[in-house]
């Protein structure tokens, strides 16, 4: 799988800004800035996906991830709004070791990943034939059916995997689409309030009354310390 | 110290056959199944830094998501790679791709409810400030 | 009909069974119980005197002289093997010696005939080898249990059934009331069983069962009233006494069994008879034996020394006092001394041994008996002195007229004793003579019954102890066989004289005279000071008086008796004041008391005519076999002739036997051969089986009155002269004078003393022996006690003490040494480990990524150095 041409330069491209919204994504110091960075992020990731000829799953990352999961976050970070961090009271990272032991471990772990793949890719590539692969490649993509538009070729990949989903991954399907369901139920039950508890449920009388007396100091502790 | 820098490149940047600066050339103009691994392998990297390092757990949150973005490249990569090997049908790697999205939605959407239980309780989303499991 | 005679112990045992086993459970009314016994014992006697006629006279089925032994007609119920042959091994070893003798013998043959054939040594030679010898039957112990019927077994069949008969029926008039009624009858039939299987045994270990049966018995009797401390002590004394004497007893029959090989009677005579004599001065084994039999005697027969169970004994009821210590058990050893005659005719010194015991305990307990105040132990001085008579008459030879004496005293004394008996009933179990007098009127078949028995035992013509004691003492005059016979006759004779005393001391007392009893309330002196005691506080049995004895049981603190029935200042003055009024007067006993008494009194009178005297008749035991002296013939051994029988009836009826087998050896064979010629030439009476036994009495008084008749009679007048005598001076002391007494006790106060004091021989013997015997078993029991108990304990305290050691150990040492080191290595790792809990879950999640590189690390380790070695290849150095 060479890319090459244009192919080559959008990948080096996505790549980057890939990497360094990343990075700035874990150094930014607003949470929102952090999950802007990471929507960045993520859809250099869906166009590398493009790139590596897997449509539909840079659809799906562009729709669930960034448009539904991304969403949340944000939610949940407009929730938790502290704006502590902003006026820069509070740290951004953990303790000094924390942070050093990270950095050391992370570049053993970047030295010696890259050098993994490498050997690991050479070992690959000389097992396998050369070139004339991207002729195969090549050959192929011209064989694709033309758009409707004409101006690009429809490829079989979405074909593919619907043919594989429904057919031999069906169980996991069917599973995944139960999780999600379970996810639905538990995050609407995790995130429920003492309020909506109690009037739905069977709460034990001591931790209610533990709990309003709890929300009634921090109403004031609040009504104080504006 | 460019002596350095040049061995450390080939260290780094070893290529198929040989360690000679053309080849290291061709792979940067013609990027290959390495090149997808190894971007795959520093946003997971990048990701598990800030997985240690930051405070914030909603920013932890995200790097999770990152290191989960990270695994999704290495299959693609090597869906794409499989394809072009012969298997035309090898789409494995991206039907695992879009369970791992899944899962990942599920993952975030209860993470995010437990974070905002324990919000509603702690009233911080400091994460040294959670440590109640301290002995 | 004798064929029947096994039934004879059979009938009391089954009684006393019934009523002991079923008595007081099925609560059977006194009548049934009275009704069982009774039934039981006439059955018996009846069974006797039907079978002793037909041994005796009964037309062509007699069998006298022979025993009859019920072994003859084989099998249950007449007899069954006992100890079967084999069971048992005598020791002797004679078999034995002669087979390894004989195997020895035929060693040295063997290696004889090998040397006379040169072959070389070792070689296998063909000997002739004794064969394993066999057993002699004689070598082996065979016993059986079968009962004989021979001339004296009838005797004494007869007698403890009769007058046993007589006691039981007294018995049950006598314990009417008594709470134990049921327990002293099947004591009683216990009792009767073991006395006819020592007198109907045929061997020695039979007479054995019996002996310590009737030893058994006797002491379960004297302890009748077992609440009182006295029966008790008196029972166990008795019983120890015995005991005594029964080791001797048990040494001779081992004696006999081993000597003889057998334990039967039969053949144990019949071997014995060949035994050289064995004059004064040898002490062989016939000796042995005779005195291993003696001891036996003196301790059941109340001899000196044993005698002084027989006292103590009258705390048991009277008709046990009559039955027991008057008529029968005391005389088994009379019963063993005749039946083992050949033995003791052996040997000359233990028939010196019996004449001089026999006549010293006769002039010793008569003279203890004169001064007792206690009825009963009158009466039982009175027997022990008779027994002596009895054992005097043995000594001297004259068993057959021991056995006769043995028979008219059971029913003279047997008849007083029940008299007595009669008169403590009547007096409300008063026993003091003192508190007693003037009864004659108030008991007349008492009195005129014991009237009888009384001329009897004083030896008045023609009642029945006449006969037997005159015989006794011609006899002690005129025997040939132990040197001193005369001095023996003159301490019997002064015996006698002292008997015929002290019972009319005792019938004066009683019968005749002042009634003492109206001045001291009698009647329960002795109750009265035991519920004294208990109101002071003190144990009622240590409250005893002088006349304790025989009365039946009350609580301790009960006022009993017609003492309390007086005005109640009485307790404060013991018997000051007369109480004219409330003084109970004494009643005749009820028909079932007094018939017995009359039966007793007939056989008192007219018992002696079986045993009249020669002197009567001229020269010979008139009556033919009716005649106790002819009777027993057969039994007795004559050691001038070596067989049993006298020489006239004997020989002719057992010539094939007299050429037999049982010649006296050869050491004493010239001298009885000698003897056996003097004896033909000068009549039986004058045979020498031991040689000169110096100055004869009778022959002197023969010799000055010139004819052996007249001799016999100058002994029977002299004897009825001190009897006389005897009856005079008590008629004078206690009839006419009665103030002589306690003249002549003071006179003779020393003498008195002594006499009243019984010679302090009890308190001689608790010194010597009774005291320390207790202080040595209280030392063997303080060695059990604390040495072996302490030695038992002490290894359980170690056992514990050791125990708590490990255990300790284990506990501290162990375990802290377990735990001190989990404690050392918590405080060791803790500020370690602690550090690790950051609670901090980021901390955790560095610690993962760290492994993660570590992976790596070790996946690519080899290819990372090489890599890294080119890298630095490029360095430039």
């Amino acid at each position: 799988m060479v890319l090459s041409g244009w192919e080559a330069v959008f990948f080096w491209v996505f790549s980057i800004t890939a990497l360094f919204m990343a990075l700035l994504m874990i150094m930014a110091r607003n949470a929102v800035h952090s999950a802007l960075f990471l929507i960045s992020t993520l859809v250099s990731v869906a166009a590398l996906f493009v790139l590596a000829g897997a449509e539909f799953v840079a659809g799906a990352q562009v729709l669930v991830y960034i448009g539904g999961v991304m969403v949340l976050f944000l939610f949940v970070i407009m929730l938790v709004n502290v704006g502590a961090e902003e006026r820069g009271k509070e740290r951004l990272f953990n303790s000094n070791v924390q942070v050093t032991a990270t950095a050391v471990l992370g570049l053993l772990l970047a030295f010696g990943l890259v050098y993994a793949i490498n050997q690991g890719v050479k070992g690959i590539n000389d097992s396998r034939r050369g070139d004339d692969l991207a002729q195969q490649r090549a050959t192929e993509q011209r064989a694709l059916p033309t758009s409707a538009t004409g101006d690009m070729k429809i490829t079989a990949d979405t074909q593919r995997i619907g043919n594989s989903l429904y057919r031999y991954a069906s169980l996991p399907f069917e599973i995944a689409s139960l999780l999600l369901l379970v996810a639905i139920v538990g995050s609407v039950m995790l995130a429920r309030t003492l309020k909506q508890e109690a009037a739905a449920d069977d709460v034990d009388p001591e931790i209610l009354k533990e709990a309003v007396a709890a929300s009634e100091e921090r109403a004031e502790l609040e009504s104080v310390s504006r | 110290m460019l002596n350095l820098l040049f061995p450390a490149l080939a260290f780094f940047w070893q290529t198929g056959t040989g360690g000679r600066m053309s080849d290291v050339g061709n792979s940067v103009t013609h990027p290959d199944l390495s090149k997808f691994l190894v971007i795959g392998a520093l946003l997971f990297i990048i990701g598990v830094a800030g997985v240690l390092t930051r405070r914030n757990i909603i920013v932890i949150f995200m790097s999770i998501e990152l290191i989960l973005n990270a695994a999704n490249i290495n299959f693609i990569a090597f869906s794409r790679y499989l394809q072009d090997m012969g298997n035309v049908n090898a789409v494995a790697g991206q039907v695992f791709t879009v369970f791992i999205i899944v899962v990942a939605a599920a993952e975030a959407a209860i993470g995010l409810g437990i974070v905002i239980a324990l919000y509603r309780n702690k009233e911080t989303i400091w994460v040294d400030e959670i440590d109640l499991l301290k002995w | 009909m004798y064929k029947l005679i096994w039934l004879v112990p059979l009938l009391p045992l089954l009684g006393a069974a019934i009523n002991g086993l079923l008595g007081r459970r099925l609560r059977f009314s006194e009548k049934l119980i009275g009704g069982i016994a009774v039934g039981s014992v006439a059955l018996a006697f009846l069974i006797s005197v039907l079978a002793v006629y037909s041994y005796g006279f009964g037309g062509g089925q007699q069998r006298w002289p022979k025993p009859y032994l019920t072994s003859e007609e084989g099998g249950l119920p007449y007899s069954w093997k006992w100890i079967p042959g084999g069971a048992v091994e005598l020791t002797e070893g004679n078999a034995e010696r002669a087979h390894i003798e004989g195997m020895r013998q035929a060693g040295e043959n063997a290696e004889r005939q090998a040397a006379e054939q040169h072959l070389p040594p070792g070689s296998p030679v063909l000997v002739a080898v004794p064969s394993v010898p066999e057993r002699r039957t004689g070598a082996l112990l065979d016993v059986e249990w079968s009962y004989q019927l021979d001339p004296l077994s009838a005797i004494f069949m007869l007698v403890v059934t009769g007058v046993g008969l007589c006691i039981f029926v007294f018995a049950t008039g006598y314990m009417h009331g008594d709470p134990g009624f049921y327990r002293f009858f099947a004591y009683l039939g216990l009792f009767m069983f073991m006395m006819l299987v020592l007198v109907m045994g045929s061997n020695f270990l039979m007479m054995f069962v019996g002996w310590e049966g009737v030893g058994l018995c006797s002491y379960l009797l004297i302890g009748y009233y077992f609440d009182r401390k006295e029966a008790g002590d008196a029972s166990r004394k008795a019983f120890i006494t015995n005991r005594i004497g029964d080791f001797g007893f048990a040494l001779a029959v081992f004696g006999i069994i081993a000597t003889f090989g057998s334990a039967q009677y039969t053949t144990v005579f019949d071997q014995a008879r060949a035994f050289p004599l064995e004059p004064i001065g040898v002490f062989g084994l016939m000796s042995w034996l005779a005195l291993g039999l003696f001891i036996g005697a003196c301790g059941k027969s109340a001899q000196i020394p044993l005698y002084v169970w027989l006292p103590d004994a009258m705390a048991g009821p009277t008709p046990v006092s009559a039955l027991i210590h008057a008529a029968t058990m005391v005389t088994a050893g009379l019963y063993m001394v005749t039946r083992t005659n050949v033995i003791f005719q052996h040997s000359q010194t233990m028939m010196l041994v019996v004449a001089v015991v026999g006549a010293l305990t006769a002039i010793f307990a008569a003279t203890i008996g004169i001064t007792q105040n206690d009825i009963k132990k009158v009466l039982a001085y009175s027997t022990v002195s008779q027994l002596g008579f009895m054992f005097l008459a043995c000594g001297v030879g004259a068993f057959a007229i021991g056995i006769f004496h043995v028979v008219t005293h059971a029913f003279f004394k047997a008849l007083m004793f029940l008299g007595a008996g009669s008169v403590i009933h009547g007096m409300h179990h008063e026993q003091d003579m003192r508190r007693m007098g003037g009864l004659k009127k108030y008991m007349p078949y008492t009195y005129w019954t014991f009237l009888a028995g009384w001329l009897a035992i004083c030896g008045i013509i023609p009642f029945s102890g006449f006969w037997s004691k005159d015989e006794i003492l011609w006899n002690a005059a005129s025997t040939t066989i132990i040197p001193y016979g005369w001095v023996l006759w003159l301490v019997a004779t002064i015996a006698a004289t002292c008997t015929a005393f002290y019972m009319t001391r005792l019938v004066a007392m009683t019968f005749w005279g002042k009634e003492r009893f109206r001045e001291k309330p009698a009647g329960g002196e002795a109750d009265e000071a035991h519920a004294h005691a208990f109101a002071e506080g003190l144990k009622p049995h240590d409250a005893v008086t002088a006349s304790a004895g025989d009365r039946p049981r009350h609580e301790p603190g009960e006022h009993v008796g017609p003492i309390n029935e007086d005005v109640s200042g009485h307790v404060a003055d013991h018997g000051h004041g007369a109480h004219a009024h409330g003084a109970h007067t004494p009643h005749e006993s009820p028909p079932s008391m007094w018939v017995p008494l009359a039966v007793l009194a007939v056989l008192a009178i007219v018992g002696g005519f079986i045993g009249i005297s020669p002197a009567f008749t001229g020269g010979s035991h008139m009556g033919g076999r009716a005649n106790i002296v002819n009777w027993l013939q057969p039994v007795i051994w004559n050691p001038t002739t070596g067989q049993f029988g006298s020489p006239h009836e004997g020989t002719e009826g057992h010539g094939a036997e007299a050429q037999g087998a049982g010649a006296p050896l050869a050491a004493s064979e010239a001298s009885s051969v000698e003897h056996r010629q003097q004896s033909e030439a000068g009549g039986a009476e004058t045979a020498t089986p031991f040689g000169n036994t110096g100055f004869n009495l009778a022959q002197a008084a023969e010799k000055a009155l010139g004819s052996h008749a007249a001799a016999e009679w100058l002994f029977i007048i002299i004897s009825l002269i001190v009897a006389g005598i005897g009856i005079g001076l008590g008629l004078l002391f206690y009839v006419k004078n009665p103030r002589l007494p306690d003249v002549w006790a003071k006179r003779l106060a020393p003498v008195y003393r002594a006499s009243y004091n019984k010679y302090w021989v009890d308190e001689f013997f608790g010194w010597a022996i009774t005291r320390r015997v207790m202080a040595a078993a209280r030392g063997v029991y303080a060695v059990d006690s604390e040495g072996i108990d302490g030695a038992v304990n002490g290894t359980a305290w170690l056992t514990r003490t050791a125990s708590l050691i490990t255990g300790g150990f284990d506990k501290y040492v162990v375990d802290g040494i377990v735990n001190g080191v989990a404690g050392f290595v918590k405080r060791l790792m803790n500020p370690i480990l602690r550090r690790a809990q950051t609670g901090f879950t980021q901390n955790y999640a560095l610690v993962m990524i760290l492994g993660l590189v570590l992976a790596v690390a070790f996946f690519f380790s080899r290819d990372l150095i090489t890599a890294v070695k080119s890298m630095l290849a490029f360095i430039p150095l």
